[in-house]
Protein backbone atom coordinates (compact mmCIF):
# COMPACT_ATOMS: atom_id res chain seq x y z
CA UNK A 1 0.00 0.00 0.00
CA UNK A 2 1.23 3.46 -0.82
CA UNK A 3 1.55 5.87 2.11
CA UNK A 4 -0.35 8.91 2.24
CA UNK A 5 1.48 11.76 1.63
CA UNK A 6 0.21 15.40 2.14
CA UNK A 7 2.14 18.40 2.46
CA UNK A 8 1.93 21.16 5.36
CA UNK A 9 -0.32 23.51 2.60
CA UNK A 10 -2.56 21.05 1.27
CA UNK A 11 -3.35 20.05 5.07
CA UNK A 12 -3.74 23.29 6.59
CA UNK A 13 -6.16 23.98 3.85
CA UNK A 14 -8.45 20.75 4.32
CA UNK A 15 -8.44 21.47 7.95
CA UNK A 16 -9.24 24.79 7.45
CA UNK A 17 -12.63 23.73 5.65
CA UNK A 18 -13.03 21.37 8.40
CA UNK A 19 -13.37 23.67 10.70
CA UNK A 20 -16.15 25.93 9.17
CA UNK A 21 -18.06 22.56 9.88
CA UNK A 22 -16.78 22.08 12.83
CA UNK A 23 -16.21 24.96 14.50
CA UNK A 24 -19.86 26.56 12.96
CA UNK A 25 -21.60 26.42 16.38
CA UNK A 26 -19.16 29.58 17.44
CA UNK A 27 -21.40 31.79 15.34
CA UNK A 28 -24.68 31.24 16.88
CA UNK A 29 -23.38 32.57 19.78
CA UNK A 30 -21.99 35.27 17.92
CA UNK A 31 -25.24 36.32 16.48
CA UNK A 32 -27.28 36.04 19.38
CA UNK A 33 -24.73 38.31 21.19
CA UNK A 34 -24.84 40.84 18.58
CA UNK A 35 -28.74 41.31 18.65
CA UNK A 36 -28.62 41.13 22.23
CA UNK A 37 -26.22 44.14 21.90
CA UNK A 38 -28.67 46.00 18.96
CA UNK A 39 -31.27 45.88 21.79
CA UNK A 40 -29.55 47.30 24.05
CA UNK A 41 -28.60 50.07 21.90
CA UNK A 42 -32.20 51.07 20.67
CA UNK A 43 -33.03 53.37 22.64
CA UNK A 44 -29.42 55.23 22.32
CA UNK A 45 -26.01 54.65 23.73
CA UNK A 46 -25.97 57.65 25.80
CA UNK A 47 -27.94 60.78 26.37
CA UNK A 48 -27.51 64.79 27.27
CA UNK A 49 -30.62 67.28 27.66
CA UNK A 50 -30.30 70.99 27.63
CA UNK A 51 -33.00 73.61 28.22
CA UNK A 52 -33.28 77.20 28.12
CA UNK A 53 -36.44 78.53 28.97
CA UNK A 54 -39.24 76.99 26.93
CA UNK A 55 -36.85 75.05 24.77
CA UNK A 56 -35.31 72.03 26.05
CA UNK A 57 -33.25 70.01 23.75
CA UNK A 58 -32.06 66.14 24.51
CA UNK A 59 -29.70 64.40 22.39
CA UNK A 60 -29.81 60.37 21.80
CA UNK A 61 -26.59 58.73 20.95
CA UNK A 62 -26.87 55.86 18.40
CA UNK A 63 -23.62 53.69 17.55
CA UNK A 64 -22.55 50.32 17.04
CA UNK A 65 -20.20 50.77 20.32
CA UNK A 66 -22.42 47.81 22.11
CA UNK A 67 -22.14 45.44 19.51
CA UNK A 68 -18.81 46.24 18.63
CA UNK A 69 -17.69 45.89 22.13
CA UNK A 70 -20.04 42.22 22.67
CA UNK A 71 -18.65 41.13 19.71
CA UNK A 72 -14.75 41.44 21.34
CA UNK A 73 -15.68 39.40 24.06
CA UNK A 74 -17.20 36.77 21.64
CA UNK A 75 -14.25 36.92 19.81
CA UNK A 76 -12.04 36.46 23.34
CA UNK A 77 -14.10 33.79 24.20
CA UNK A 78 -14.41 31.93 21.07
CA UNK A 79 -10.39 31.64 20.63
CA UNK A 80 -10.45 30.45 24.38
CA UNK A 81 -12.79 27.66 23.66
CA UNK A 82 -11.14 26.42 20.42
CA UNK A 83 -8.19 25.54 22.49
CA UNK A 84 -10.17 23.20 24.50
CA UNK A 85 -9.71 19.62 24.67
CA UNK A 86 -12.63 18.78 23.12
CA UNK A 87 -12.18 21.28 20.16
CA UNK A 88 -8.65 20.31 19.77
CA UNK A 89 -8.91 16.76 19.61
CA UNK A 90 -10.89 17.29 16.38
CA UNK A 91 -7.91 17.44 14.54
CA UNK A 92 -6.28 14.72 16.48
CA UNK A 93 -9.26 11.97 15.14
CA UNK A 94 -7.88 12.79 11.49
CA UNK A 95 -4.29 14.02 9.92
CA UNK A 96 -2.88 16.62 11.56
CA UNK A 97 0.33 17.68 13.57
CA UNK A 98 0.49 20.32 16.29
CA UNK A 99 1.82 22.73 13.55
CA UNK A 100 -0.79 22.43 10.84
CA UNK A 101 -3.64 22.25 13.74
CA UNK A 102 -2.61 25.63 14.78
CA UNK A 103 -2.34 27.42 11.61
CA UNK A 104 -5.64 25.77 10.42
CA UNK A 105 -6.73 27.37 14.00
CA UNK A 106 -5.24 30.89 13.32
CA UNK A 107 -6.55 31.26 10.00
CA UNK A 108 -10.20 30.58 11.71
CA UNK A 109 -10.00 33.14 14.18
CA UNK A 110 -8.45 35.10 10.89
CA UNK A 111 -11.68 34.94 8.85
CA UNK A 112 -13.75 34.95 12.34
CA UNK A 113 -12.51 38.16 12.68
CA UNK A 114 -13.57 39.15 9.52
CA UNK A 115 -16.87 37.58 9.64
CA UNK A 116 -17.45 38.89 13.18
CA UNK A 117 -16.29 42.61 12.09
CA UNK A 118 -18.43 42.94 9.29
CA UNK A 119 -21.57 42.22 11.04
CA UNK A 120 -20.73 43.96 13.96
CA UNK A 121 -20.33 47.58 11.59
CA UNK A 122 -23.19 46.32 9.62
CA UNK A 123 -25.69 46.27 12.47
CA UNK A 124 -25.41 50.34 12.14
CA UNK A 125 -27.72 49.67 9.37
CA UNK A 126 -30.02 47.89 11.60
CA UNK A 127 -29.95 50.02 14.80
CA UNK A 128 -30.78 53.05 12.22
CA UNK A 129 -33.73 50.60 10.34
CA UNK A 130 -35.44 50.47 13.94
CA UNK A 131 -34.79 54.36 14.50
CA UNK A 132 -36.73 54.57 11.50
CA UNK A 133 -39.43 52.14 12.12
CA UNK A 134 -39.98 54.15 15.24
CA UNK A 135 -40.36 57.51 13.28
CA UNK A 136 -37.07 58.94 13.91
CA UNK A 137 -36.11 59.78 10.66
CA UNK A 138 -33.83 61.86 11.70
CA UNK A 139 -30.80 59.62 12.56
CA UNK A 140 -31.35 57.93 8.87
CA UNK A 141 -30.98 61.22 7.05
CA UNK A 142 -27.69 62.43 8.59
CA UNK A 143 -24.77 62.62 6.50
CA UNK A 144 -23.98 59.11 5.01
CA UNK A 145 -20.08 57.75 5.81
CA UNK A 146 -17.58 58.41 2.52
CA UNK A 147 -16.52 55.12 1.42
CA UNK A 148 -13.04 55.64 2.20
CA UNK A 149 -14.14 55.74 5.75
CA UNK A 150 -16.57 53.31 5.73
CA UNK A 151 -13.62 50.53 5.08
CA UNK A 152 -10.92 52.48 7.37
CA UNK A 153 -13.88 51.72 10.19
CA UNK A 154 -14.62 48.01 9.10
CA UNK A 155 -11.14 47.46 8.97
CA UNK A 156 -10.32 48.68 12.33
CA UNK A 157 -13.07 46.66 13.76
CA UNK A 158 -12.00 43.84 12.58
CA UNK A 159 -8.36 44.58 13.48
CA UNK A 160 -9.34 45.34 16.99
CA UNK A 161 -11.55 42.04 17.14
CA UNK A 162 -8.54 39.88 15.76
CA UNK A 163 -6.09 41.53 18.25
CA UNK A 164 -9.23 40.30 21.20
CA UNK A 165 -9.02 36.87 19.37
CA UNK A 166 -5.46 36.52 19.08
CA UNK A 167 -4.88 37.24 23.10
CA UNK A 168 -7.75 34.52 23.93
CA UNK A 169 -6.37 32.22 21.34
CA UNK A 170 -3.09 32.14 23.52
CA UNK A 171 -4.36 32.80 27.32
CA UNK A 172 -6.19 29.23 25.99
CA UNK A 173 -3.22 27.90 24.90
CA UNK A 174 -1.50 28.80 27.47
CA UNK A 175 -3.92 27.27 29.67
CA UNK A 176 -4.00 23.53 27.75
CA UNK A 177 -0.39 23.25 29.33
CA UNK A 178 -1.90 22.08 33.27
CA UNK A 179 -4.85 22.14 34.71
CA UNK A 180 -4.14 24.10 37.58
CA UNK A 181 -3.68 26.69 35.25
CA UNK A 182 -7.44 27.02 34.79
CA UNK A 183 -7.73 28.42 38.15
CA UNK A 184 -4.45 30.40 38.15
CA UNK A 185 -5.03 32.21 35.23
CA UNK A 186 -8.26 33.85 35.58
CA UNK A 187 -7.32 35.33 39.21
CA UNK A 188 -3.93 36.20 37.87
CA UNK A 189 -5.63 38.20 35.19
CA UNK A 190 -8.94 39.58 37.69
CA UNK A 191 -5.82 40.76 40.37
CA UNK A 192 -3.98 42.71 38.11
CA UNK A 193 -6.88 44.39 37.05
CA UNK A 194 -7.60 45.36 40.85
CA UNK A 195 -4.10 45.78 42.03
CA UNK A 196 -2.27 47.72 38.84
CA UNK A 197 -2.05 51.20 38.35
CA UNK A 198 -3.23 51.50 35.01
CA UNK A 199 -2.16 55.35 35.13
CA UNK A 200 1.58 54.09 35.27
CA UNK A 201 3.88 55.56 32.55
CA UNK A 202 4.66 52.19 30.97
CA UNK A 203 0.61 51.54 30.75
CA UNK A 204 0.27 55.08 29.32
CA UNK A 205 2.33 54.51 26.33
CA UNK A 206 1.51 51.08 25.85
CA UNK A 207 -2.06 52.35 25.38
CA UNK A 208 -1.06 55.66 23.11
CA UNK A 209 1.15 53.20 20.94
CA UNK A 210 -1.90 51.53 20.07
CA UNK A 211 -4.81 53.40 19.93
CA UNK A 212 -3.65 56.86 19.42
CA UNK A 213 -1.79 55.71 16.49
CA UNK A 214 -3.54 58.86 13.85
CA UNK A 215 -1.69 57.00 10.61
CA UNK A 216 -4.02 54.20 9.78
CA UNK A 217 -1.60 52.10 8.08
CA UNK A 218 0.85 52.22 11.04
CA UNK A 219 -2.01 51.20 13.35
CA UNK A 220 -3.03 48.17 11.12
CA UNK A 221 1.10 47.45 10.90
CA UNK A 222 0.95 47.73 14.92
CA UNK A 223 -1.71 45.78 15.42
CA UNK A 224 -1.46 42.94 12.79
CA UNK A 225 2.75 42.38 14.17
CA UNK A 226 1.37 42.15 17.43
CA UNK A 227 -1.31 39.95 16.50
CA UNK A 228 1.25 37.31 15.00
CA UNK A 229 3.51 37.73 17.87
CA UNK A 230 0.48 36.53 20.28
CA UNK A 231 -0.01 33.89 17.74
CA UNK A 232 3.14 32.89 17.35
CA UNK A 233 3.81 32.09 21.10
CA UNK A 234 0.27 29.70 20.72
CA UNK A 235 2.58 27.47 18.61
CA UNK A 236 5.32 27.43 20.49
CA UNK A 237 3.83 27.13 23.77
CA UNK A 238 1.41 24.05 22.75
CA UNK A 239 3.77 22.69 19.72
CA UNK A 240 4.74 20.01 22.95
CA UNK A 241 1.03 19.38 24.60
CA UNK A 242 -0.22 15.91 24.69
CA UNK A 243 -3.31 14.58 23.16
CA UNK A 244 -6.31 13.02 23.32
CA UNK A 245 -5.68 12.21 27.06
CA UNK B 1 10.91 -4.91 7.67
CA UNK B 2 9.98 -3.46 10.95
CA UNK B 3 7.31 -0.46 10.75
CA UNK B 4 7.05 -0.34 14.78
CA UNK B 5 10.42 -0.19 16.98
CA UNK B 6 10.91 0.94 20.37
CA UNK B 7 13.97 0.86 22.15
CA UNK B 8 13.94 1.35 26.19
CA UNK B 9 10.70 3.25 26.24
CA UNK B 10 9.74 4.35 29.71
CA UNK B 11 6.29 6.92 30.37
CA UNK B 12 5.86 8.29 33.36
CA UNK B 13 2.52 9.62 34.05
CA UNK B 14 2.97 11.64 37.76
CA UNK B 15 4.56 8.98 40.00
CA UNK B 16 2.78 6.18 37.57
CA UNK B 17 5.19 4.19 35.14
CA UNK B 18 2.73 3.15 32.64
CA UNK B 19 5.58 1.82 30.65
CA UNK B 20 8.69 0.74 31.92
CA UNK B 21 11.73 0.55 29.09
CA UNK B 22 9.48 -1.37 27.04
CA UNK B 23 11.43 -2.81 23.65
CA UNK B 24 9.47 -3.77 20.86
CA UNK B 25 9.58 -4.46 17.55
CA UNK B 26 6.63 -5.11 15.04
CA UNK B 27 6.64 -6.52 11.21
CA UNK B 28 5.27 -4.70 8.62
CA UNK B 29 2.10 -6.82 7.81
CA UNK B 30 1.22 -8.37 10.43
CA UNK B 31 -1.72 -8.27 13.10
CA UNK B 32 -0.50 -8.22 16.55
CA UNK B 33 -2.73 -8.62 19.29
CA UNK B 34 -1.32 -6.57 22.18
CA UNK B 35 -2.66 -8.48 25.55
CA UNK B 36 -2.06 -6.70 29.29
CA UNK B 37 -4.43 -6.16 32.13
CA UNK B 38 -6.04 -3.11 32.90
CA UNK B 39 -3.30 -0.54 33.08
CA UNK B 40 -0.89 -2.81 31.83
CA UNK B 41 0.02 -0.14 29.80
CA UNK B 42 -1.35 -0.93 26.40
CA UNK B 43 -3.44 2.51 25.43
CA UNK B 44 -0.41 4.33 26.89
CA UNK B 45 1.86 2.21 24.10
CA UNK B 46 -0.58 2.62 21.21
CA UNK B 47 -0.95 6.66 21.96
CA UNK B 48 2.82 7.04 21.94
CA UNK B 49 3.14 5.18 18.49
CA UNK B 50 0.31 7.43 17.48
CA UNK B 51 1.93 10.20 18.42
CA UNK B 52 -0.11 11.94 20.52
CA UNK B 53 1.46 11.60 23.33
CA UNK B 54 5.71 11.60 24.15
CA UNK B 55 7.52 9.15 26.35
CA UNK B 56 9.54 10.54 29.25
CA UNK B 57 13.00 8.64 27.61
CA UNK B 58 13.94 5.89 24.71
CA UNK B 59 13.66 5.81 21.44
CA UNK B 60 10.69 5.54 19.54
CA UNK B 61 10.16 5.01 15.90
CA UNK B 62 7.12 4.23 13.50
CA UNK B 63 7.68 4.06 9.68
CA UNK B 64 10.80 5.05 10.27
CA UNK B 65 10.65 8.36 12.29
CA UNK B 66 9.73 10.04 15.62
CA UNK B 67 5.96 9.37 15.65
CA UNK B 68 5.49 12.28 17.95
CA UNK B 69 4.59 15.95 16.00
CA UNK B 70 4.96 13.89 12.77
CA UNK B 71 2.75 14.37 10.02
CA UNK B 72 3.62 11.30 8.08
CA UNK B 73 3.14 9.12 10.83
CA UNK B 74 -0.41 11.06 11.25
CA UNK B 75 -1.73 10.23 7.73
CA UNK B 76 -0.54 6.75 7.85
CA UNK B 77 -1.33 5.77 11.67
CA UNK B 78 -5.26 5.57 12.48
CA UNK B 79 -5.83 5.45 15.75
CA UNK B 80 -8.90 4.36 16.78
CA UNK B 81 -10.26 3.73 20.34
CA UNK B 82 -13.65 3.97 22.37
CA UNK B 83 -13.59 8.18 23.25
CA UNK B 84 -13.49 9.54 19.65
CA UNK B 85 -15.72 12.52 20.68
CA UNK B 86 -16.39 13.66 16.69
CA UNK B 87 -17.44 17.16 16.48
CA UNK B 88 -21.33 17.43 17.31
CA UNK B 89 -22.11 19.55 13.86
CA UNK B 90 -21.25 17.03 12.07
CA UNK B 91 -23.34 13.34 10.65
CA UNK B 92 -22.20 10.51 10.56
CA UNK B 93 -21.91 10.62 6.72
CA UNK B 94 -20.36 14.18 6.96
CA UNK B 95 -17.59 12.55 9.50
CA UNK B 96 -16.84 9.80 6.53
CA UNK B 97 -16.78 12.39 3.90
CA UNK B 98 -14.42 14.13 5.63
CA UNK B 99 -12.39 11.60 6.70
CA UNK B 100 -12.26 10.68 2.70
CA UNK B 101 -10.97 14.30 2.73
CA UNK B 102 -7.75 13.38 4.84
CA UNK B 103 -7.24 9.61 4.08
CA UNK B 104 -5.52 8.98 0.50
CA UNK B 105 -6.35 5.59 0.71
CA UNK B 106 -9.55 5.82 1.82
CA UNK B 107 -12.32 3.46 1.06
CA UNK B 108 -15.55 5.47 0.00
CA UNK B 109 -17.42 1.81 -0.81
CA UNK B 110 -16.26 0.19 2.20
CA UNK B 111 -17.30 2.43 4.22
CA UNK B 112 -20.70 3.19 2.77
CA UNK B 113 -21.45 -0.62 2.95
CA UNK B 114 -20.15 -1.29 6.65
CA UNK B 115 -22.69 1.67 7.21
CA UNK B 116 -25.59 0.46 5.84
CA UNK B 117 -24.92 -3.08 6.50
CA UNK B 118 -24.79 -1.94 10.62
CA UNK B 119 -27.64 0.18 9.74
CA UNK B 120 -26.77 3.48 10.80
CA UNK B 121 -28.37 6.49 9.85
CA UNK B 122 -26.89 9.37 7.86
CA UNK B 123 -27.87 11.75 9.80
CA UNK B 124 -27.30 10.62 13.63
CA UNK B 125 -24.86 12.41 15.04
CA UNK B 126 -22.31 10.40 17.01
CA UNK B 127 -22.74 11.84 20.39
CA UNK B 128 -25.96 10.04 20.50
CA UNK B 129 -24.75 6.69 19.31
CA UNK B 130 -24.97 3.82 21.98
CA UNK B 131 -21.73 2.28 23.11
CA UNK B 132 -21.63 -0.66 21.11
CA UNK B 133 -22.77 1.44 17.61
CA UNK B 134 -20.27 3.88 18.41
CA UNK B 135 -17.33 1.68 18.48
CA UNK B 136 -18.77 0.33 15.56
CA UNK B 137 -18.93 3.32 13.83
CA UNK B 138 -15.48 3.50 14.85
CA UNK B 139 -14.37 0.42 13.70
CA UNK B 140 -15.91 1.45 10.21
CA UNK B 141 -13.76 4.64 10.08
CA UNK B 142 -10.43 2.85 11.29
CA UNK B 143 -10.91 0.11 8.52
CA UNK B 144 -12.00 3.17 5.59
CA UNK B 145 -9.29 5.09 6.76
CA UNK B 146 -7.22 2.21 5.49
CA UNK B 147 -4.14 3.42 6.86
CA UNK B 148 -0.43 1.66 6.63
CA UNK B 149 -0.74 1.49 10.58
CA UNK B 150 -3.81 0.85 12.25
CA UNK B 151 -4.43 0.81 16.01
CA UNK B 152 -7.27 -0.70 17.43
CA UNK B 153 -7.53 0.05 20.96
CA UNK B 154 -10.24 -1.73 22.57
CA UNK B 155 -12.04 -2.02 19.71
CA UNK B 156 -15.10 -4.34 20.60
CA UNK B 157 -16.09 -2.18 24.10
CA UNK B 158 -19.35 -2.29 24.29
CA UNK B 159 -20.01 -4.61 20.86
CA UNK B 160 -22.59 -7.28 21.19
CA UNK B 161 -21.56 -10.63 20.32
CA UNK B 162 -22.70 -10.66 16.89
CA UNK B 163 -21.82 -7.77 15.91
CA UNK B 164 -17.68 -9.03 17.79
CA UNK B 165 -18.07 -11.31 15.45
CA UNK B 166 -18.86 -9.50 12.07
CA UNK B 167 -16.06 -7.02 12.95
CA UNK B 168 -13.27 -9.61 13.22
CA UNK B 169 -14.44 -10.69 10.49
CA UNK B 170 -14.10 -7.36 8.13
CA UNK B 171 -11.26 -6.81 9.73
CA UNK B 172 -9.73 -10.02 8.67
CA UNK B 173 -11.61 -9.59 4.86
CA UNK B 174 -10.29 -6.28 4.55
CA UNK B 175 -6.49 -7.09 5.47
CA UNK B 176 -6.16 -10.29 3.49
CA UNK B 177 -7.43 -8.36 0.39
CA UNK B 178 -4.94 -5.02 1.27
CA UNK B 179 -2.41 -6.25 4.01
CA UNK B 180 -1.24 -3.82 6.53
CA UNK B 181 -0.05 -3.86 9.70
CA UNK B 182 -2.93 -3.55 12.34
CA UNK B 183 -1.95 -3.79 16.25
CA UNK B 184 -4.84 -4.97 18.67
CA UNK B 185 -5.45 -4.22 22.11
CA UNK B 186 -7.51 -6.19 24.50
CA UNK B 187 -8.00 -7.97 27.44
CA UNK B 188 -9.67 -10.71 26.53
CA UNK B 189 -7.84 -12.77 23.87
CA UNK B 190 -10.02 -15.29 23.53
CA UNK B 191 -12.67 -13.43 20.65
CA UNK B 192 -9.54 -12.02 18.89
CA UNK B 193 -7.48 -15.57 18.57
CA UNK B 194 -8.48 -16.55 15.03
CA UNK B 195 -7.32 -13.13 13.79
CA UNK B 196 -4.17 -12.76 15.41
CA UNK B 197 -0.46 -13.50 14.08
CA UNK B 198 1.64 -12.26 17.03
CA UNK B 199 0.92 -11.54 20.55
CA UNK B 200 2.89 -9.24 22.73
CA UNK B 201 1.77 -9.35 26.16
CA UNK B 202 2.35 -6.50 28.11
CA UNK B 203 2.76 -6.87 32.26
CA UNK B 204 3.32 -3.29 34.49
CA UNK B 205 4.66 -1.26 31.24
CA UNK B 206 7.07 -4.14 30.49
CA UNK B 207 6.84 -6.35 27.11
CA UNK B 208 6.77 -10.26 28.68
CA UNK B 209 6.27 -12.16 25.66
CA UNK B 210 6.08 -11.44 22.12
CA UNK B 211 5.89 -14.57 19.90
CA UNK B 212 3.48 -16.17 17.10
CA UNK B 213 0.33 -17.02 18.14
CA UNK B 214 1.14 -20.80 17.68
CA UNK B 215 4.13 -20.72 19.99
CA UNK B 216 1.56 -19.57 22.68
CA UNK B 217 -0.67 -21.90 22.24
CA UNK B 218 2.00 -24.62 22.85
CA UNK B 219 3.58 -22.68 25.91
CA UNK B 220 2.46 -24.60 28.70
CA UNK B 221 0.49 -27.43 29.55
CA UNK B 222 -2.00 -28.55 32.22
CA UNK B 223 -1.34 -30.82 35.11
CA UNK B 224 -3.75 -32.49 36.68
CA UNK B 225 -3.45 -35.40 39.22
CA UNK B 226 -3.49 -36.05 43.69
CA UNK B 227 -2.33 -32.71 45.45
CA UNK B 228 1.31 -34.13 47.05
CA UNK B 229 2.30 -35.19 43.52
CA UNK B 230 1.77 -33.07 40.97
CA UNK B 231 3.17 -30.03 43.61
CA UNK B 232 6.41 -32.20 44.70
CA UNK B 233 6.51 -32.87 40.63
CA UNK B 234 6.90 -29.47 39.41
CA UNK B 235 8.93 -27.57 42.12
CA UNK B 236 12.02 -27.47 39.63
CA UNK B 237 9.39 -26.72 37.08
CA UNK B 238 8.29 -22.74 35.49
CA UNK B 239 4.74 -23.02 37.13
CA UNK B 240 2.64 -20.43 36.15
CA UNK B 241 -0.76 -21.26 38.05
CA UNK B 242 -1.66 -24.30 40.47
CA UNK B 243 -5.28 -24.33 41.66
CA UNK B 244 -7.01 -26.74 44.16
CA UNK B 245 -9.65 -28.16 41.91
CA UNK B 246 -11.18 -30.63 44.59
CA UNK B 247 -10.61 -33.17 47.31
CA UNK B 248 -7.13 -33.06 47.06
CA UNK B 249 -6.43 -33.14 43.49
CA UNK B 250 -4.50 -30.22 42.10
CA UNK B 251 -4.56 -28.53 38.66
CA UNK B 252 -1.39 -26.62 37.31
CA UNK B 253 -0.20 -24.99 34.34
CA UNK B 254 3.69 -25.36 33.76
CA UNK B 255 5.91 -24.01 30.75
CA UNK B 256 5.56 -27.00 28.39
CA UNK B 257 9.62 -26.48 27.17
CA UNK B 258 11.60 -29.95 28.59
CA UNK B 259 8.79 -31.51 30.33
CA UNK B 260 8.76 -35.20 30.23
CA UNK B 261 4.99 -35.83 29.46
CA UNK B 262 5.42 -39.38 29.01
CA UNK B 263 6.63 -39.78 32.18
CA UNK B 264 3.84 -37.61 33.65
CA UNK B 265 1.15 -39.48 32.25
CA UNK B 266 2.69 -42.54 33.95
CA UNK B 267 2.87 -41.06 37.26
CA UNK B 268 -1.27 -40.88 36.83
CA UNK B 269 -1.36 -37.38 35.82
CA UNK B 270 -3.90 -35.90 33.55
CA UNK B 271 -2.28 -33.38 30.73
CA UNK B 272 -4.17 -31.10 29.04
CA UNK B 273 -3.50 -28.61 26.63
CA UNK B 274 -4.10 -24.80 27.64
CA UNK B 275 -5.69 -22.58 25.37
CA UNK B 276 -3.80 -19.39 24.01
CA UNK B 277 -5.93 -16.93 26.32
CA UNK B 278 -5.57 -18.78 29.39
CA UNK B 279 -1.68 -18.48 28.92
CA UNK B 280 -2.11 -15.14 28.60
CA UNK B 281 -4.19 -14.61 31.38
CA UNK B 282 -1.79 -16.93 33.99
CA UNK B 283 1.42 -14.83 32.54
CA UNK B 284 -0.21 -11.19 33.49
CA UNK B 285 -1.46 -12.59 36.97
CA UNK B 286 0.75 -11.02 39.73
CA UNK B 287 2.55 -13.94 41.12
CA UNK B 288 1.29 -14.19 44.54
CA UNK B 289 -2.78 -14.08 45.88
CA UNK B 290 -6.12 -13.73 43.88
CA UNK B 291 -9.20 -11.82 43.95
CA UNK B 292 -10.06 -14.50 47.08
CA UNK B 293 -6.89 -13.39 49.05
CA UNK B 294 -8.88 -9.88 49.48
CA UNK B 295 -11.24 -11.68 51.44
CA UNK B 296 -9.67 -13.61 53.77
Amino acid sequence: MSLNNMSLGTLVGKQYLFKWKAFAGVFNSMIALQLLAIVFSAGGVGQTGTSTGSVSIDLYYYSVDNVVGFTMVWAFFKSILITTKSYRNDDYLFVTNRLSSNLANILFVFSASVVAGLTAILSGYVIQMIQYVQGNTFLTEANPLSLGEWFTGAFATILYILFIGALGYLIGSVVQLHRTLVIIIPVALLGFLFVYDFNEPGMISMFKFYFKENIFWLFAMKILGTVLLLFAASMLVSNRLEVRK
Amino acid sequence: MNVVECEKVTKKQGSVVALNELNIQIKKNTITGLIGRNGAGKTTLLKILAGLWRPTSGHVEVLSVNPFNSLTVSANVAYIDDSMDFPNTLTLSEILQAGKRFYGNWDSQLAERLFEYFSFHPNQLHTHLSKGKASTFNMIFGLAARCEITLFDEPTNGMDASVRKDFNRALLKDYLAYPRTMIISSHHLEELEELLEDILVIKNGKELLHEPIDVIRNYAIGLTGRSELVRQWVTDKQVLYTEEVGANTCYAVVKSEGIPLEKAKQLGMKVTPVSASDVCVYLTNRTTGGIDDVFK
